[in-house]
């Protein structure tokens, strides 16, 4: 940590070789957020780099007792809503599906890796996968969801009950394919 | 249950292993670059903005504080027909038999045909019927300069006419005012300062009257152009005119050259052995409007000054010796630069005031020092050419304007330079100010 917060001095005069550092250092853990927002590699890094920019604009403002690494997925992924929202991607339509329980079992996941993983997220459509990102990966609640993507509760629940519908039927097939083979 | 599922997608999904993209980063840094320009010019400006503000604060508050006594648009007095109709409505009759052509003044009983009141016949008038004096004003507008002319000639047959026309008893063609019974001849119409007729039923009087006008001045083209084109009666505006004229404020708009000459104190922040200069050249402004110009030009500065061992700031890389020097006496030759933004904070007709802020840059065309050294002669350093300082120099400025003629104006200008670095050789933080009076030139036609 002592060495984080001497990178974040850096940062703060604007020192390039520090941006340099803190920007290596937390690319992987960027990356693994922007993937699941972004439709493919080149937008995650357009959105990795947009909330990376802010971070060292602001970076005079960050409180360093705190974490860096939630300060810095916060902005990602706040980035990467905005991305998908100046690229219209995501639009959200008023839903109050009920939402019932899918009885997920966790199991099948463990037959898949992490890259099939992550395109199953990315399989889903953009509205969808934004809530269940921001519910299931970031832990937000669906009031802070609705809060902060403009929708209500229970167009936030309903988005996030289909996301993982979709999810599981994806899952169940691909494992199940990957078993009779 | 969904929140074993939740975490274990959470944990899987979190399981980062992306190797480092060196494209990526060239992508960042190109974003940082971008940023990083628009950053550095901030400070600038920053320094910039208040100094602007403060200027233009007090521009403003003595602009407003003199608003009262700015010149307002022509005004012509409301009728106050209901005691027109009374003593009118006779002279409708007379109206209609003595003009041709004129539609039977239907509304013509609660209202009177507002005719503005010129000044030479006011007088007269007023004393036949005090009643309607107090409508009575001045008005003014764009007229003819014939009737001008008749009207200053006294009672002369234009005038009389006009007077006459609306709502008179007399018919004929040249009567003293002052024997009208009806007072018509004195009422005005109101028209307010966008130039329309306020009130309905005077709108069509008006119109009536400049029918009638029109229908005598037929032969005469200049005039029912006039007329015809004028939304409203221009009587009382002919006299208004020529006095106007001298009194309207030139539109600016455009570019003006000027030349500058001045006296200039040249100083160093110890205020010991500052020097007088001269200072003069070429100045090119453009003027976006009234208000607001921009100048550029060149000016040739003749700048010597001296300094104590402290103000130069090139001694501290000096070794013993020379790092005892007590005072150094400069002369520089300098090519000023300026770039101002000038904002023009009082606009009178026959004066205006300036408050001008900007950068200079200093282009030292030649430097010699004359290093004044305990115990040893004299040491000279001369250069030519060596040092440029771009918009180093602070301008501050105030001028008073005066026009010559339509495009030619006098200004003096006390201003005052403040240096936002190190000037020349000697790293000198150089003040000067000085007294610069200029002459412009310019294309700027009148406002009609």
């Amino acid at each position: 940590m002592h060495e984080l917060n001497d990178i974040i001095e850096g940062c703060r005069s604007l020192n390039r070789n520090s941006q340099e550092l803190l920007y290596r250092q937390f690319y992987g853990y960027a990356m693994s957020i922007a993937l699941r927002y972004a439709q493919n590699k080149e937008e995650a890094i357009e959105i990795l780099n947009d909330g990376f920019l802010k971070i060292f604009q602001h970076i005079s403002e960050f409180d360093t007792t705190r974490p860096f690494k939630s300060w810095l997925a916060k902005i990602v992924v706040n980035t990467a809503i905005d991305h998908l929202r100046s690229k219209k991607r995501i639009s959200f339509t008023e839903d109050i599906t009920q939402v019932y329980d899918l009885g997920m079992d966790d199991k099948a996941m463990d037959k898949l890796s992490y890259d099939e993983l992550l395109l199953l997220v990315q399989s889903l459509p953009p509205a969808y996968r934004t809530v269940f990102n921001l519910y299931v990966m970031e832990g937000y609640q669906h009031q802070e969801i609705a809060e902060q993507l403009g929708i209500s509760e229970g167009t936030s629940k309903s988005n996030l009950f289909k996301a993982k519908k979709i999810l599981k039927e994806k899952i169940e097939k691909a494992t199940s394919y990957n078993t009779v083979r | 249950m969904s929140d074993a599922f939740d975490k274990k997608f959470r944990e899987r999904l979190s399981e980062e292993n992306f190797p480092f993209d060196p494209d990526a980063w060239k992508k960042m840094e190109k974003k940082l670059d971008a940023l990083d320009n628009d950053t550095n010019r901030k400070p600038f400006w920053w320094w910039l903005a208040p100094l602007v503000l403060i200027l233009l604060g007090t521009g403003a508050f003595i602009w407003l504080r003199n608003s009262t006594t700015t010149t307002t648009s022509p005004v012509v007095e409301t009728a106050k027909t209901t005691e027109q109709a009374s003593t009118t409505s006779p002279a409708d009759s007379a109206l209609t038999s003595k003009e041709k052509g004129v539609a039977p003044n239907d509304d013509n009983s609660p209202v009177t045909p507002p005719v503005a009141k010129t000044p030479s016949t006011s007088a007269a008038a007023t004393t036949g019927v005090p009643k309607q004096n107090n409508n009575v004003t001045t008005t003014d507008a764009p007229a003819n300069k014939n009737k001008q002319n008749n009207q200053n000639a006294g009672k002369g047959f234009s005038a009389d006419r006009l007077v006459n026309k609306p709502g008179t008893k007399n018919t004929s063609p040249v009567t003293d005012p002052s024997q009208q019974p009806s007072p018509a001849g004195i009422t005005g119409t109101d028209v307010s300062n966008t130039s329309k007729p306020v009130d309905n039923t005077s709108g069509s009087e008006e119109n009536e009257v400049l029918r009638l006008l029109n229908t005598h001045y037929f032969t005469n083209p200049a005039v029912s152009d006039k007329l015809n084109r004028s939304g409203h009666l221009p009587i009382k505006e002919i006299t208004e005119k020529t006095e106007k004229k001298k009194n309207t404020v030139p539109n600016r708009k455009g570019f003006s050259v000027g030349l500058m000459l001045g006296p200039v104190f040249n100083v160093a922040p110890s205020l010991e052995y500052g020097k007088f200069g001269l200072d003069g050249g070429l100045l090119v402004n453009y003027n976006l409007n009234n208000r607001w110009s921009f100048t550029t030009g060149a000016i040739y500065s003749d700048k010597p000054y001296g300094g104590t061992r402290k103000d130069y700031g090139v001694v501290k890389t000096w070794s013993y010796p020379m790092n005892t020097v007590k005072r150094i006496d400069a002369n520089c030759k300098v090519l000023d630069v300026p770039i101002n933004i000038n904002y023009t904070f009082m606009d009178r007709p026959k004066y205006n005031l300036t408050a001008t802020v900007g950068l200079s840059s200093y282009f030292m065309l030649r430097e010699k020092y004359t290093y004044k050294i305990d115990y040893m002669p004299d040491w000279e350093k001369s250069l030519s050419n060596e040092n440029q300082h771009y918009l180093s120099v602070l301008n501050l400025a105030f001028t008073y304007q005066l026009p010559l003629n339509s495009h030619m104006s006098l200004g003096i200008q006390p201003f005052a330079k403040i240096p936002l670095g190190d000037i020349g050789y000697g790293q000198v933080k150089l003040y000067s100010t000085g007294v610069a009076v200029q002459l412009n030139f310019n294309q700027f036609r009148r406002r009609q």
